[in-house]
């Protein structure tokens, strides 16, 4: 059914089109890339923004949710790094303001042999970073990755060399500011190589658009989290693309606090033997966000293991969507996949939305989902209270409790104890503003 | 049932090419002409002596079954169907006023029923069942042959009789009724059953009645090319019960056949409904030739306050099977519950789930799901489970399991939850496995065959199902399973 | 009779709309120890319920005095911070609350609502330790989230280890007793004799009379159809011990004797 086809671009399309016209001869990349956005742009057209009638954006009509954006026009404000939560671990930093690197701001020397780091604008794309480009894309139509592969005006790229290790930890700062940023990160890790790499999204632009790709080699290792702390008044968009060699492990695990509109989007696909991993996140939301975090993992080959865990909290008139989809090929046999969605709903106008789905070609397998939805327990509530512990309290710790649960599913200890320090710094927040 | 007792001594040991059901019966059939447009529904309108309005209901089901499109989210394949390459009618010819009694009937097609196993006279029936007794529709093709125990029920008030009957008969109440829960637009098949419908069940069981029978309706499609469109409509009144059991077979034939039926159940305050299905049509062979394509919207509406529905379903039959017998849970503190086991083999596709869409105050809902994939087969669990905003203390809980045999099949879960009030406590559940090899190696080792250790682990997989249903299917349902799945192993 | 500790007069509780305390009356002056009996389904946990405040237990009639306080105008942890504390019949499991951070948390609000500063935390680890160890509650308890894979011994003991901990001046033990095998119930009931006070009360509530073996109560009450039928000393809960409960359970109507 292509409903889609049939109908006048938006606003917001319209928009996006007219945009990519603008500013077609000014991005970055080559000719070869240019090719690449061309196709990317006419599939966009032909597609439009994704509506509820398409089944991955069932609960996030994005067609509707964005008519009226005015979609990456404005100025970029003057960029200034906030507290990412990260400093701790004395990480090389690429910073990104408004879809532009900024250098003076950033940090990539001193990670040590085979590490290669660098902003997609900084020259001619390396041919590792094109080829990547033009290879990695989620299965079946999507609109918005094509509009990032057409409109990426800057992105980190990222090169561990087999069997190398990066002295430190990376970390991507993304600031958007008026229009937003279209952004495209670039990551390779080698056979039996290893990186640590953190994100950080914030500022106010209109639409933040950070697509990433990921190869991991054999025997790789990506312990991978990120922060999507943006203004109310923006749509977050990030598509990301993951490719698991054999034996290889991705961690990768995301906190979701801001942005009116959110869409986390992770097409993992395991194409080696046992390789595995954990795809996962807390969001903590409030005011009208409405967050959507949509996984399609793919274990094609046997002897994978994969997690999908999700827990957070809904508060006001937000809305969380969580979508857990794991397919198990015919010959991924000893494939062992678990997913839970759990959700505490703490306001009357709050609302969760959730679909684990599995769809399971192979016999020998262990796969299993769990999701709950519910409010805070009472009986825990007054048993709490009946100590003498303030409702506040027993609140925060019951939140806490609950939402901290889906920490423990990242493995790198600096890691999570960083995401953890935000996440209560952003609880008790909420405690005293509550 | 010993009807059913003798339907599994005739189809044991059958495999899965022997579908046993696969008899034609040699009866002289009237059919409507081949197509679908506004004559065919007149014609069937007129066949039946419908008053105007069901006409006019009719037609205007049709103009809006022409706007719409097949559904395709479904995980199921199939060729295209030409809609207008099909028969809507077909009535056995033999008495083409109905017959009055069960002496009327053409004894060839009473020969049908007693191969299929169903003993339609009373005094089978009496002479069949132990304690229980069953009131029987019997739908062959399109028409309602008979329907058995009419007096009895009448005596405690329950109207149980073919649709076509009540329209003429209960026109108040099928002008309130119909088309209440499954509106005419609903779905693409549900508008073209609305069109077209040629027969089918109607129960109403008056305030505070609990039903002295299970009530019965056996399906049979028997004419080739001919789509079966049947439409039932159980309106349980304030206060009361009834047990309702459906059961459907249909010949083998190498081309498909559409079944395309819609069900309402209505519950008024206080009243529960149960309705449980063995779902048997004809599959198709193990190449994946012939068999019933089954799109069938089932809903129930618990309208009243303290109101209760259940389904239970065994689907063991169909090439095709799109079915998702539902719950509107209206009235406060009201219950849907939802008992499956799907089985598919060979070449068959399952796409079958259910909706609990709760509205009403401190509403609830069970799902237990079981799908059991082997052969090239696919089974999907498709569910939703919903909280209205007002819908506080909802409660839902969904189990979801799915079992395969082999590694051609596949197996898949498709669940959304959707809670739109913090009071709503959702938990869902769902787990895929395969029988062990030390489970069958544990059996076989006391002596058990191989497909006999399959059929026992499986319904011990199924057991929470197979104890819902009304003791007199249970049976059937347990043989069942295990012929469904034969040359599923080794 | 009344007491300027507790005095509950004429208490109506009403559970989901029904009635189920109708009209109880009780006195306790400090240092008392008071036994509740009665056959199940006479109203006993509704009354401990009723006393710690819990959401749903809503009183409808009568009145609660602590200490001069209007009880039942009070939050749970309130009431908690006054000195009331409920050892609960079953104890709630809390996953990802560490049993530790938990008792904390405890402690130190109730330091603050009576003016008093948070609890330095080598002082507390000494305290929990000092007091588990008398309770037998392992290390390995107080690593566990909150009650969360206790046995049903471990979690009465972890009740009494928070009594100890929140030096209550009310202690209601609702069947305390229930589940414990001999040994779980003595090391349970030494914990409650230790905490013994001049100015501290319990009010045991429990269906047989072996707690009160090793609690030894000064009165004990019966309680049947959500009233207080019949009181007592010591010998009471022996003669019901002999001869049940059976006049009581069609003897709703009665007067206390």
């Amino acid at each position: 059914m292509n409903i889609h086809q049939n109908i006048d671009p938006n606003t917001t399309e319209a928009a996006l089109a007219a945009a990519y016209a603008a500013r077609r001869a000014a991005l970055p990349g080559g000719v070869k890339l240019a090719e690449i956005r061309d196709e990317a742009m006419a599939r966009f057209k032909t597609l439009g923004l994704p509506h509820r009638r398409i089944e991955a954006w069932h609960f996030t009509d994005l067609r509707r949710l964005l008519a009226e954006a005015s979609a990456l026009s404005g100025e970029a404000a003057a960029p200034q790094v906030a507290d990412t939560g990260f400093a701790d671990l004395k990480p090389a930093r690429l910073v990104f303001a408004g879809g532009a690197f900024v250098a003076e701001l950033s940090d990539i020397e001193g990670l040590g042999e085979g590490v290669e780091i660098a902003a997609l604008s900084a020259g001619p794309l390396p041919e590792w970073a094109l080829a990547q480009i033009a290879a990695r894309r989620p299965a079946g139509d999507n609109a918005v990755f094509d509009l990032g592969l057409a409109m990426m005006s800057d992105g980190a790229l990222i090169r561990v060399a087999a069997g190398c290790t990066p002295a430190r930890p990376v970390e991507i700062i993304s600031m958007s500011s008026g229009g937003g940023s279209v952004l495209r990160h670039v990551v390779e890790v080698g056979d039996g190589a290893k990186l640590r790499l953190a994100e950080h999204c914030s500022g106010e632009g209109a639409m933040t658009l950070t697509a990433m790709s990921i190869d991991l080699g054999d025997g790789a290792r990506l312990d991978h989290v990120k922060v999507q702390d943006e203004g109310r008044s923006t749509a977050h968009l990030a598509p990301v693309v993951g490719l698991i060699g054999t034996r290889a492990v991705i961690n990768s695990f995301t906190l979701t606090l801001g942005a009116d509109l959110a869409r986390e989007e992770r097409h993992v696909r395991f194409d080696g033997d046992d390789g595995g991993g954990s795809i996962s996140g807390a969001f903590l939301l409030s005011g009208k966000t409405h967050a959507d975090t949509t996984l399609f993992i793919d274990h094609a080959k046997p002897g994978g293991q994969s997690r999908e865990v999700f827990k957070g909290i809904v508060d006001d008139a937000a809305r969380s969507v969580v979508q857990t989809s794991v397919v198990v090929a015919q010959h991924a046999q000893k494939t062992d996949a678990r997913q839970g969605i759990h959700a505490m709903l703490l306001s009357d106008r709050a609302a969760h939305y959730s679909k684990p789905e599995l769809e399971i070609y192979a016999d020998d397998v262990q796969c299993a989902h769990g999701a709950t939805v519910g409010e805070l327990d009472e009986n825990a509530m007054f048993y709490l209270m009946s100590r003498g512990i303030s409702r506040t309290v027993a609140e925060a710790m019951l939140i806490e409790a609950f939402v901290f649960g889906a920490m423990d599913e990242i493995a790198d200890d600096d890691l999570r104890e960083a995401i953890s320090a935000y996440a209560l710094a952003r609880l008790d927040q909420r405690q005293t503003h509550g | 049932m010993a009807a059913v007792k003798e339907t599994i001594d005739q189809v044991k040991g059958i495999d899965l090419d022997k579908y046993k059901y696969g008899f034609v019966t040699n009866i002289g059939s009237e059919k409507a002409p081949k197509g679908l447009n506004t004559d065919i529904v007149r014609y069937i309108s007129a066949k039946k002596d419908e008053p105007e309005w069901m006409l006019e209901w009719r037609l205007d089901a049709y103009e809006r079954w022409l706007t719409m499109e097949e559904p395709d989210w479904a995980k199921v394949n199939y060729p295209k169907i030409d809609f207008n390459d099909l028969y809507y009618y077909s009535e056995p010819k033999s008495d083409s006023d109905g017959p009055k009694s069960l002496d009327e009937v053409d004894p060839e097609l009473l020969r049908t029923y007693e191969k299929l196993g169903i003993p339609i006279k009373e005094q089978a029936v009496l002479a069949g069942v132990q304690g229980a007794r069953v009131a029987v529709d019997l739908v062959f093709d399109s028409v309602s042959v008979v329907t058995t125990f009419k007096a009895e029920l009448a005596k405690a008030g329950v109207i149980f009789c073919p649709m076509s009957e009540a329209v003429r008969e209960h026109p108040e109440l099928i002008r309130k009724y119909l088309g209440s829960v499954v509106p005419k637009s609903d779905n693409f098949y549900a508008a073209l059953n609305s069109a077209v419908f040629s027969d089918g069940s109607f129960v109403y069981i008056p305030p505070g009645v609990r039903c002295p029978m299970e009530l019965s309706t056996y399906f049979r499609i028997n004419e080739p090319n001919t789509g079966q469109f049947e439409r039932t409509l159980i309106i349980a009144d304030k206060g009361s019960f009834v047990s309702y059991l459906e059961g459907c077979t249909a010949p083998m034939r190498d081309e498909n056949q559409l079944h395309a039926a819609v069900v309402e159940l209505i519950t008024h305050e206080d009243a529960e409904i149960k309705y449980s299905t063995v779902q048997n049509w004809y599959p198709g062979d193990s190449e994946g030739k012939g068999g019933i394509f089954n799109f069938v919207t089932k809903r129930g509406d618990c309208r009243g306050d303290n109101s209760k529905i259940s389904w239970t379903q065994v689907e063991t039959g169909s090439a095709i099977t799109w079915k998702y017998p539902s719950c509107i849970l209206r009235g406060d503190n009201s219950r849907g519950e939802f008992y499956s086991i799907a089985i598919s083999n060979g070449r068959q596709q399952i796409d079958s789930g259910t909706k609990m869409i709760h509205l009403g105050k401190n509403t609830s809902s069970r799902i237990i799901s079981k799908g059991i994939s082997a052969g090239k087969s696919s089974n999907t669990y498709r569910g939703l489970v919903s909280a209205h905003r007002k819908a506080t203390g909802a409660r839902n809980f969904t189990q979801c399991d799915s079992l395969l045999i082999g590694d051609q099949c596949s197996a898949h879960t498709v669940p959304y939850i959707e809670a739109n009030t913090p009071s709503a406590q959702f938990e869902h559940e769902a787990t895929t496995s395969k029988i062990s090899d030390d489970q069958l190696f544990y059996c076989t080792s006391r002596g058990l065959g191989e497909e006999e250790a399959v059929a026992l682990i499986v319904n011990g997989f199924c057991k929470e199902v197979l104890q819902k249903l009304p003791m007199e299917f249970a049976v059937e349902a347990q043989s069942l399973v295990g012929i469904s799945l034969e040359g599923s192993v080794g | 009779m009344s007491s300027d500790f507790l005095n509950i007069e004429n208490l109506v509780v009403e559970v989901a709309g029904k009635p189920i305390i109708n009209g109880l009356n009780l006195t306790m002056a400090p240092g008392e120890v008071h036994a509740i009996m009665g056959p199940n389904g006479s109203g006993k946990s509704t009354l401990s319920y009723a006393l710690a405040g819990r959401n749903g237990y809503e009183v409808t009639g009568g009145s609660v005095t602590f200490l001069g306080r209007d009880l039942t105008q009070m939050s749970p942890d309130e009431r908690a911070a006054a000195g009331v504390f409920l050892a609960f019949q079953y104890p709630i499991e809390i996953p990802g609350v560490a049993t530790m951070t938990f008792l904390k948390e405890a402690i130190n609000a109730q330091r603050r609502a009576r003016g008093l500063d948070d609890l330095p935390t080598p002082q507390f680890m000494r305290l929990v330790r000092e007091k588990a160890k008398a309770l037998k509650v392992s290390d390995d308890m107080l690593k566990r989230p909150l009650n969360v894979g206790f046995s049903g011994g471990e979690k009465k003991r972890n009740e009494i280890l928070q009594m100890a901990l929140l030096e209550p001046r009310l202690g209601v033990l609702d069947e305390t007793d229930s589940g414990l095998d001999i040994d779980a119930l003595k090391v349970v009931a030494e914990g409650v004799n230790s905490l013994r006070a001049a100015d501290r009360s319990f009010l045991v509530i429990t269906h047989y009379q072996r707690l009160l073996d090793h609690i030894v109560p000064d009165f004990v009450h019966v309680m049947a159809g959500g009233r207080i039928v019949r009181s007592g000393d010591k010998s009471l809960a022996l003669e019901l011990e002999r001869e049940g409960y059976a006049e009581f359970e069609t003897g709703m109507g009665q007067s206390a004797a």
